[in-house]
């Protein structure tokens, strides 16, 4: 499983994280998680993502897009 | 004209003297006429910072405070070759921003050595009798609000500046006897790099909630210097164990 993958199942405590599932659906989707996610990708990956790019993201899937947007860049 | 925030002759080690608060400490200190001993972990940080002070008798280190055996060391080495210190300056710090269902031990251990930890390995070698000077010294940790308020992921980052507090209220009455002071400066948010790396994160509207909560804004590192310097200059002579909030009025509601 990626590293992405076994963060989110933490942070939204759930026992599996699919690319199609809605972050918004998750019950643990708020701003203290949207905040964690975006510290924990910059500590750990050196991904720099703020709340305000999170807003655009609605799946799992688009927030791996997202990422590997940014690694590229 | 006796001036009580004359640092003249007196030696300080500056730990995050690369950046931020360590910084801006450092060159105070060098403004007040004191010898900065300068230690970080970051060589480019720590030469600019170096490179920033005046005149002589500056030196500086490059540490990892992770490796806690190594403080000791480090500080020895610098006494024996420059002379003792009068002053300590904990400054150096990691954030740790993780709700409690991420807090597993390796997401905060790394920030409790750091914050926590290496202050006391630091103390312990500054109050040794060969390394603080005979007439004796003061040591600032520089804790944090979020030692004496709490914030939603900021659980783990409280703890390690909380017990700061508890450290240098300890250490006040150890040391006392031998006029080593021990405070804390617990500032509010601060425009460094930490916190400019903090606030990236936040959304347009988290960003406002948190500067209303600063009644004077947001502080500048120099702002939390002044009160370091205040601390360790003959004008605090009589403070110890204390906590001094330096945050823009975040802590008086």
């Amino acid at each position: 499983m990626s590293p992405l993958y076994s963060t989110l199942k933490k942070l939204l405590e759930v026992d599996s994280v699919q690319p199609e599932d809605n972050l918004r659906s998750f019950d643990n989707w708020d701003s203290l998680t949207v905040l964690s996610l975006c510290a924990n990708l910059d500590a750990n990956y050196g991904i720099s993502l703020s709340a305000q790019d999170l807003q655009n993201v609605d799946t799992v899937q688009d927030l791996e897009r997202l990422i590997a947007t940014r690694k590229a860049a | 004209m006796h001036n009580p925030l004359d640092m003249q002759r007196r030696r300080v080690m500056v730990t995050g003297a690369a950046s931020g608060i360590g910084r801006a400490t450092c060159l105070l200190l060098n403004q007040l006429s004191a010898r900065v001993v300068a230690v970080d972990v970051h060589a480019e940080g720590l030469a600019e910072t170096s490179r920033l002070l005046d005149g002589d008798g500056h030196t500086h280190q490059q540490l990892d405070l992770t490796q806690l055996d190594e403080i000791g060391v480090a500080v020895a080495q610098d006494v024996a070759a420059n002379g003792p210190l009068s002053g300590l300056v904990h400054a150096a710090g990691l954030p740790c921003v993780e709700p409690i269902r991420l807090l597993e031990p390796e997401a905060y251990r790394r920030a409790f050595v750091v914050n926590t930890e290496a202050a006391l390995a630091l103390a312990r070698a500054f109050q040794r009798k060969d390394t603080c000077a005979p007439e004796g010294g003061a040591i600032v940790f520089v804790s944090s609000v979020m030692a004496l308020v709490g914030s939603p992921g900021s659980a783990a980052y409280s703890m390690t500046k909380a017990a700061l507090h508890g450290l240098a209220k300890g250490l006040a009455l150890e040391l006392a006897p031998r006029k080593i002071r021990v405070n804390c400066v617990a500032p509010g948010f601060v425009n460094t790099p930490m916190f400019a790396r903090l606030a990236s994160f936040w959304d347009p509207q988290e960003r406002a909630r948190v500067d209303a909560d600063h009644p004077l804004g947001i502080g500048a590192p120099e702002d939390i210097a002044h009160a370091i310097c205040f601390l360790l200059a003959p004008a605090g002579h009589w403070i110890t164990g204390c906590i001094l909030p330096v945050d823009g009025g975040y802590t008086a509601k």
